[in-house]
């Protein structure tokens, strides 16, 4: 059975994937709803919002999985839990 | 065979040879197109050599170790892990049909991105860690290792196969025709061809072989797909930058005006009207679609570690970025190519990246070039379709069901055989199905939510969650998204709007948000209404979760 450290490791594991998910979410629903109000604005050229969709939210995603992935390791490192 | 440390130095920098050997070599056919080499040859040259590779890089896999062949020895360091998740995933949907729909104007465009990108987030997030601890074969493997009892791991192999199958049908058929095209042979011929490849590609090396090949794959997809908006970008604006330089292109569209006939059917994506609910709902059924695919799940349990499978993830999305943000330039170039040159159209949306080189003008060896990428794309695919399919067969009705305890060696001979006779019987329906496939396969990762995707999540996030409510949840889930996609198929029902909205209502690939809610309910209420879990169930689940050094049940 779960200790109390478990317990607090399993919560905060909790915590964390609901925050990541929830800024993923949020930024990509938003980005493609509100990619034509975006798109009235450019960059070179390129509608604004293409370019969140296509690029600006697809690269923030990815540091976000990059950033949950070290944070959960110093998580479980910190509650003693390692693959090595 | 181990992929990690020093395996994985040189496996790295072998593949970077590959990669400027590829381009060297295409270069040069290229170059030899413009000097006088006919079309046919370059097309003959560029499909021998790519095929002959992927072969060649199977079989330099091979193995006779049964942990080396069905999970490469969980040993895939996560940054060739993903890159081969990435080329499994793209397949003909993301390599020939995002750019179709983008070109087409398609909402659908935008939704396939996001879902795909939150796609990999899910998969990171939720998935990957808890079935890299496990040390699970297949989904069904980590879905019986969490539940226990035969019923669920029947339940999940159902239907792994049945999300699998047309889609590694369409895969093949749409690899054949390309085949057929470059070789200048029958449809018929170059689907043997594809599947003699795929056989070849993993009979020998299992899962050590699908990953190393996917690999090769990838670098063959990325050159072919970057090369032609390169040449365009370079060509028109003096910048080999078409992810910037489209934008210029569009400004030179307005100036043009006017506008071109074409027609806006993609056999790889649909081409749809949504509005901003049924776009954040197709969005969020591709999401949790790429987080339950078994081909894609399954590249999980290969990795290195349970932080290697969470890192994956990121990779497989870091290799998938650069085709999503030049799908965009290969619309817009195609488009400003027809304004200047209309008799070069009309062009089918499906066919804009095969077809771009020919409008815009470019060596017709770049468009063998891009055929050859296209069909690396979908040769990697089908090859992890198939295996995912040979492995769960082998695996978990074979090893787990029929014959639990039997030898090794045999387990290894069965899975084989399995793969080759899926192998043949793929091929056969390839050679019968019409265009009707490709429909039914871009709901295959719809289908793979409905029917996997709540046991999978509640699996490891709730621990109330027992076999009865696990069992009923992938069954009424999976039936529910099922009995959608077929309404609209094969039923001539129309897409349902549920908010009385415009636009073209909820499509069939957007099956998982009937699905998921139906699966996750069932796995509430069953889960309830049965006995909780035991004590014995409780500690299996809290091992699950936790990361340690050793997977917690090695196969």
């Amino acid at each position: 059975m779960a200790d109390g450290s478990e317990i607090s490791w399993w919560r905060r594991t909790r915590l964390l994937a609901i925050a990541v998910l929830t800024i993923g979410v949020a930024a990509s629903m938003l980005s493609m709803l509100f990619a034509r109000t975006l798109n009235t604005d450019g960059v070179a050229g390129i509608p604004s919002g293409l370019i969140a969709v296509t690029v600006a939210v697809p690269m923030f995603i990815l540091l976000l999985i990059f950033w949950s992935a070290e944070r959960q390791r110093r998580l479980d490192g910190a509650h003693g839990y390692f693959e090595d | 065979m181990n992929l990690r440390g020093r395996v994985s130095r040189e496996l790295g920098k072998g593949f970077a040879l590959y990669a400027v050997a590829f381009a060297l070599f295409s270069a040069v056919v290229v170059i030899l197109a413009e000097v006088g080499l006919p079309e046919s040859a370059a097309s003959i040259l560029f499909a021998l050599v790519t095929l002959v590779s992927f072969v060649v890089i199977g079989f330099a896999s091979r193995t006779m170790s049964l942990p080396d062949f069905q999970i490469a020895s969980r040993s895939v360091p996560a940054a060739l892990n993903g890159m081969a998740t990435a080329a499994a995933f793209l397949a003909s949907a993301g390599f020939l049909g995002i750019a179709g729909a983008f070109y087409a104007g398609s909402a659908t465009a935008l939704g396939v991105v996001a879902g795909w990108t939150l796609g990999f987030l899910f998969l990171s997030v939720l998935i990957a860690p808890s079935l890299r601890q496990t040390a699970a074969i297949t989904v069904a493997d980590f879905l019986a290792i969490r539940f226990g009892g035969s019923a669920v791991r029947l339940a999940a192999v159902m239907v792994t196969i049945a999300c699998s199958f047309a889609f590694l049908v369409a895969e093949i058929a749409a690899a054949g025709q390309v085949a057929a095209s470059l070789l200048d042979i029958n449809v018929e011929t170059g689907i043997v061809i594809a599947v003699i490849v795929i056989v070849g590609g993993s009979l020998l090396g299992g899962m050590g072989a699908v990953t190393t090949t996917a690999i090769a794959q990838y670098i063959v997809l990325a050159i072919a797909f970057l090369a032609p908006v390169t040449v365009v970008s370079l060509q028109h604006f003096d910048l080999p930058v078409p992810q910037l330089t489209y934008g210029f292109a569009l400004q030179e569209i307005a100036e043009l005006g006017g506008a071109e006939a074409v027609t806006t059917t993609n056999h790889f994506l649909p081409t749809l009207r949504l509005d901003g609910f049924n776009l954040c709902v197709l969005a969020l059924s591709l999401a949790v679609g790429v987080a339950s695919m078994p081909h894609i799940v399954m590249r999980s349990a290969s990795a290195a570690g349970v932080g290697a499978a969470r890192r994956s993830a990121g990779w497989a999305l870091l290799f998938v970025l650069p085709i999503i943000a030049t799908a965009p330039a290969y619309a817009v170039f195609a488009r400003l190519a027809l304004l200047s040159n209309p008799a070069a159209g009309p062009v089918d949306a499906g066919s804009i990246v095969l077809s771009l080189p020919e409008i815009a003008d470019l060596s017709p060896a770049l468009t063998a070039l891009v055929a050859a990428g296209a069909l690396a794309a979908m040769l990697a695919a089908a090859t992890a379709l198939l295996f995912a399919i040979a492995n769960t067969i082998g695996h978990d009705l074979y090893s787990r069901l029929l014959n639990r305890g039997g030898p090794a060696g045999r387990r290894l001979i069965v899975t084989r055989i399995v793969l080759v006779a899926v192998a043949c019987l793929t091929a056969w329906f390839a050679t019968q199905v019409s265009d009707g496939i490709f429909a039914l396969a871009v709901t295959s990762a719809s289908l793979a939510a409905s029917g996997l995707f709540p046991a999978l999540l509640l699996g490891i996030w709730w621990k109330r969650a027992t076999a009865v409510g696990a069992l009923l949840g992938m069954l009424l889930g999976f039936a529910a998204g099922a009995a959608y996609v077929a309404s609209i198929l094969y039923g001539g029902m129309t897409p349902w709007q549920p908010l009385g909205s415009g636009g073209s209502g909820l499509p069939p690939m957007a099956a998982a948000f009937f699905g998921v809610p139906i699966g996750l309910l069932a796995i509430a209420l069953f889960s309830q209404l049965s006995a909780p879990p035991s004590p014995e169930r409780i500690e299996i689940i809290e091992a699950i979760r936790r990361p340690t050094p050793s997977p917690f049940f090695d196969n």
